[in-house]
């Protein structure tokens, strides 16, 4: 049902006036009366009649006012008839053709649905008289238009379809049926149609905008009499698989069978960087899914590309997934004890070691080095991905200048202070700033506490609900670093007070990040909290720069726009195709631009990324780029929709079907007269009665 | 309300004397108007002992036409007696909040209109030689004028009336006044009441009842709103009651046939209950004439002594 003037729904407020102007007339007149003993013995006994006639009246009334209301938005229906009749008048036609992924099904005769569908446009296109003019919109998301403007050149149109076979998108009906309006009302035709010619899959009650009062709407269905047996690779995920060794993954095929017999022994092979890599089979029951697990080791870290095959069935487009992803060595920490405690309990290494080696599932492991003071002086830091130095109990300067020397060449550090320390002036560059005090709560019943946390920072974004209890952590004491203009830029963590907690800043191309509280129990109980884990690990992932990327984040549907994030030294984009082909974004298509629209998704598979930096020579892979294009899931499913159903079927084993729209007003109109008219009625009855004694 | 006697005259100093001048006009012209019909007389003394010849007026019984003068001098004189006894009067005036009712279609209200017949009935019988007494009553005896019968005692009477006006709220205790009139009246007398009935309970028809059974003459003025008997009230309101403050919601338009047979029946079972007891019930609603109201009692009347 559509509404031509929607924004009438507002008078529906009249509802309530009309509800409180019935209920308020009730109670408000008082009539002082000597005989109310009688009346109320009367009433009494006619109780359930008065209150009937009450809600009666009510109900009407209500039921009046909406009707009109609804009414006054001049609704009307889409209602179907068979058949479609044309008379000797000219004919401006709009042929909508399903092009999407589903339209590969086999028919009988072994030709594809898509065929088929050609087949039938080409058929109504010669039926076409002359005066009568066409155009031809594919359906496949985006939809696209194969003439700008209806032509009368008939011919040209049937020789613009020749090249065509089903694509790998996902269908746009609405957008298509947009596409058809906007052509036909150019048109000054005394008969305008909409002609879809689709297999039915996925294809919900198509939906007349603007004025489509003289619009016909027809569907025709190319589909085989059953849907054909046909098993689909839904899904393919990698994840680490859980042991010590980072280079071990599982690659996790999910796999549908869509018919209604159960499929055995199905084989499914598996493909990485293009070599078959392992054989599998499964067994899968009618109308149901499993998932075939693959267990793979690989020799290196690096950029894979992975396939799931299975055998060529009822729909070739669906028996192939692709999947790219990173497999990384274990993340390598170096840790500093700068204050080493006997007891454990008060040691703030004990708490950090304990955070970091606890495995975290689909995460890249952790492996630390620790030390002290003492030892780290003869350790070279340029092996680790990070340095975190708990306790820093006035470091050595040698260390000092080491680390510093370290994060300048791009490495991260992290320091969180030790509760015995009271200078620490010669952490120098470290800093982010000079620290003025340590700030201590004036009892442990008053402490302070988290007021914000910036949940966008990498911190966070490499593990879900890495937050989690952080606002419950009770902080004693704290340092306070100096204010100064940059400090608002690098916090990530502050009091209830605004007070920094946890800072980080830039030093060279490295960064160093700053707890202002200890890491033992001294100084808060961030240690104990649910949080402390999780946050732990986030700031080492975060420093050690490890991607926060999802790879699977991106994964796209074939046709979709994928946006390509670019910078203004990017001189030179390219984009390789699963079929070799190239498209290249110059200086001129990247010129002061922070992203790059790709949307030539046709085909599933990889798509690798080269780019050319200013001052660079030549291309250079950008992995964490590339991205992978598959075929929509829901193009899998072969059942027609249960618009297919209301659709009559002629000799031809096709199905025709015309539109039109049918107003509801008037309709409206009458039921509001009819409830005034009943409620008159209801209103009089008694009044009636009463003046026929 | 408290009670107050006035049987001893000084009592009453009428406040508004206007009201009464008001009350006295509007009785005469009652009076007037119903003796200048047929009527001569509510009624007769019932002594035997011959007194004089008066001229004959219509109206007048023709059991007392001297027929032998009539065939003597072709003119008609009727036989007057003198009364052994004078006749006590007690005039029953109902004073509770319902009364205050007029509706939308009477000039006067249910109490205007039963004090203006209590004060025609009075004025009357004080006319014949009659002691005339008031008792105006509510949710308990409320005013109480002893009957005399001096000419003067009519200016006492109706100043009494004028500055009687009914309750804002309570119940109508009508058998504590039946009680109080009953010991009050030690001779066989005459009880006029008027009041509209309404509430009246068990106990109530009993003390009346028991008036009658002493030997006294009683007759009641139901006085109804002619609202009270049609419910002609057009929209739907909230009845709320004049005497026990209870109210209810109600459509007229839907109750109003119901209503009506249930007044009718009200009206049927008091008719029936005092016809039982002896007891003349005038029906008389308010935006009828009053000397309709008297002739009607006064047909009545002759209609019963015919009977008997």
């Amino acid at each position: 049902m559509t509404f031509e003037a929607p924004w009438m729904f507002a008078a529906l407020g009249a509802l309530f006036i009309v509800a409180w102007f019935h209920l308020r007339k009730q109670k408000q007149r008082v009539v002082t009366f000597p005989t109310v003993v009688l009346l109320q013995q009367i009433v009494r006994r006619r109780h359930a009649h008065l209150r009937l006639r009450q809600v009666l009246l009510l109900a009407l009334r209500l039921l009046a006012v909406l009707a009109l209301v609804l009414a006054m938005t001049r609704p009307s229906l889409t209602v179907y008839r068979k058949g479609g009749v044309r008379s000797g008048a000219s004919l401006a036609q709009v042929i909508i053709i399903d092009d999407s992924a589903s339209t590969a099904q086999a028919m009988p005769d072994g030709q594809t649905a898509f065929r088929e569908i050609l087949r039938m446009a080409e058929a109504e296109l010669r039926r076409l008289r002359s005066g009568d003019k066409v155009a031809v919109v594919r359906m496949g998301r985006p939809p696209r238009a194969l003439q700008e403007k209806l032509t009368h050149d008939v011919e040209s149109v049937i020789r613009s379809l020749t090249p065509f076979a089903p694509t790998y998108r996902a269908n746009d009906l609405d957008a298509a049926m947009r596409k058809a309006m906007q052509l036909l009302q150019t048109s000054r035709a005394p008969q305008k149609e909409i002609l879809l010619l689709t297999d039915m899959c996925g294809i919900e009650e198509p939906q007349l905008v603007g004025d489509a009062s003289h619009i016909q709407l027809r569907i025709r269905q190319a589909a085989p009499p059953e849907p054909p047996q046909n098993v689909s690779v839904a899904d393919l995920r990698v994840s680490p698989a859980g042991t010590d060794d980072p280079l071990e993954v599982w690659i996790t095929a999910t796999l549908i069978n869509h018919g209604s017999a159960p499929i055995e022994n199905l084989e499914v092979t598996l493909f990485l960087d293009g070599r078959e890599s392992a054989k599998g089979t499964v067994d899968i029951p009618a109308d149901a899914q499993v998932q075939k697990v693959f267990h793979h080791r690989f020799a290196q870290e690096g950029v894979y590309r992975g396939a799931v095959v299975i055998p060529r069935d009822g729909l070739s487009t669906d028996n192939a997934r692709y999947v790219s992803f990173r497999v990384q060595r274990a993340l390598q920490l170096y840790v500093i004890n700068g204050d080493v405690r006997p007891d454990s309990w008060e040691d703030e290494a004990f708490y950090l070691m304990k955070a970091l080696g606890t495995p975290l599932p689909a995460a890249q492991p952790i492996q630390v080095a620790m030390s002290d003071v003492a030892g780290a002086g003869e350790v070279s830091f340029s092996g680790f991905d990070a340095v975190m130095m708990v306790g820093a109990n006035r470091p050595p300067a040698s260390l000092v200048t080491r680390l510093t020397d370290y994060a300048q060449a791009g490495g991260g550090v992290f320091i969180s202070p030790s509760a015995a320390q009271r200078s620490f002036d010669d952490l120098g560059a470290l800093l982010p700033g000079r620290i003025h005090a340590i700030r201590k709560g004036e009892q442990r019943r008053r402490p302070y506490r988290i007021g914000h946390i910036d949940r966008e920072h990498a911190v966070f974004r490499h593990l879900q609900d890495a937050t989690t209890g952080l606002e419950d952590v009770r902080i004693v004491s704290h340092l306070l670093v100096e204010p100064n203009p940059n400090l608002a830029r690098q916090v990530i963590i502050s009091l209830s007070d605004g007070v920094p907690l946890l800072l980080e800043h830039s030093l060279g191309q490295g960064r160093v990040m700053l707890l202002g509280t200890t890491l033992n129990r001294a100084w808060s109980d961030l240690p104990i909290r649910p949080g402390f884990l999780l946050l732990v690990q986030g700031i080492a992932r975060s420093l050690a720069q490890v991607s926060a990327d999802d790879p699977h984040a991106r994964m796209s549907d074939a046709g979709q726009s994928v946006r390509l994030e670019v910078n203004e030294q990017m001189q030179r984009l390219v984009v390789l195709h699963p079929d070799d082909s190239k498209t290249v974004f110059t200086a001129k298509d990247l010129g002061h631009r922070s992203h790059v629209a790709f949307d030539k998704t046709e085909t599933p598979g990889v798509y690798r990324v080269w780019g050319q930096m200013a001052g660079q020579g030549a291309l250079a892979e950008l992995p964490g780029m590339e991205f992978v294009i598959n075929v929509a899931r829901a193009e899998s499913d072969l059942r027609p929709s249960e618009l297919a159903a209301r659709v009559d079927g002629d000799a031809s084993e096709l199905y025709t079907l015309t539109a039109g729209k049918l107003p509801v007003w008037p309709w409206l109109l009458i039921v509001a007269l009819l409830a005034l008219v009943g409620e008159s009625l209801v209103a009089g009855l008694g009044l009636r009665r009463s003046h026929r004694r | 309300m408290s009670f107050r006697d006035t049987a001893g005259g000084d009592a009453f100093l009428p406040e508004d004397e206007a009201a009464v001048a008001l009350l006295t006009l509007e009785v005469r012209r009652v009076v007037e108007g119903f003796l200048g019909g047929r009527h001569a007389a509510l009624h007769r003394g019932a002594s035997v002992e011959f007194a004089e010849y008066t001229r004959y007026f219509p109206g007048d019984d023709l059991r007392h036409l001297d027929w032998k003068a009539l065939a003597r001098s072709d003119k008609m004189y009727v036989k007057a007696r003198e009364r052994e006894v004078v006749l006590n009067s007690l005039l029953l005036l109902d004073a509770s909040p319902s009364m205050n009712y007029a509706g939308s279609r009477a000039e006067k209200s249910k109490f205007a209109y039963a004090r203006l017949l209590l004060g025609a009935v009075g004025q009357i019988l004080l006319r014949q030689g009659d002691a005339v007494g008031l008792l105006a009553f509510a949710d308990g005896p409320d005013v109480y004028l002893a009957p005399r019968q001096h000419p003067r005692h009519m200016a006492a009477l109706f100043g009494q009336m004028a500055a009687v006006h009914p309750q804002e709220t309570g119940h109508t205790n009508y058998a504590q006044a039946f009680v109080f009139a009953a010991e009050q009246l030690r001779q066989r007398s005459m009880v006029v009441v008027a009041s509209d009935l309404w509430s009246m309970t068990e106990a109530d028809e009993v003390a009346l009842a028991s008036l009658s059974a002493r030997g006294h003459d009683v007759v009641v003025f139901h006085v109804l709103s002619p609202d009270e008997i049609d419910l002609p009230h057009r929209s739907a309101a909230l009845f709320r009651d004049m005497e026990t403050g209870r109210a209810v919601f109600s459509d007229p338009a839907l109750v109003r046939e119901d209503y009506r047979r249930a007044v009718q029946g009200e009206i049927a079972r008091i008719d029936g209950v005092f016809g039982r007891a002896q007891i003349d019930v005038v029906h008389a609603v308010s935006n009828v004439p009053p000397q309709r109201v008297l002739s009607e009692l006064k047909s009545r009347r002759a209609s019963a002594r015919v009977v008997s």
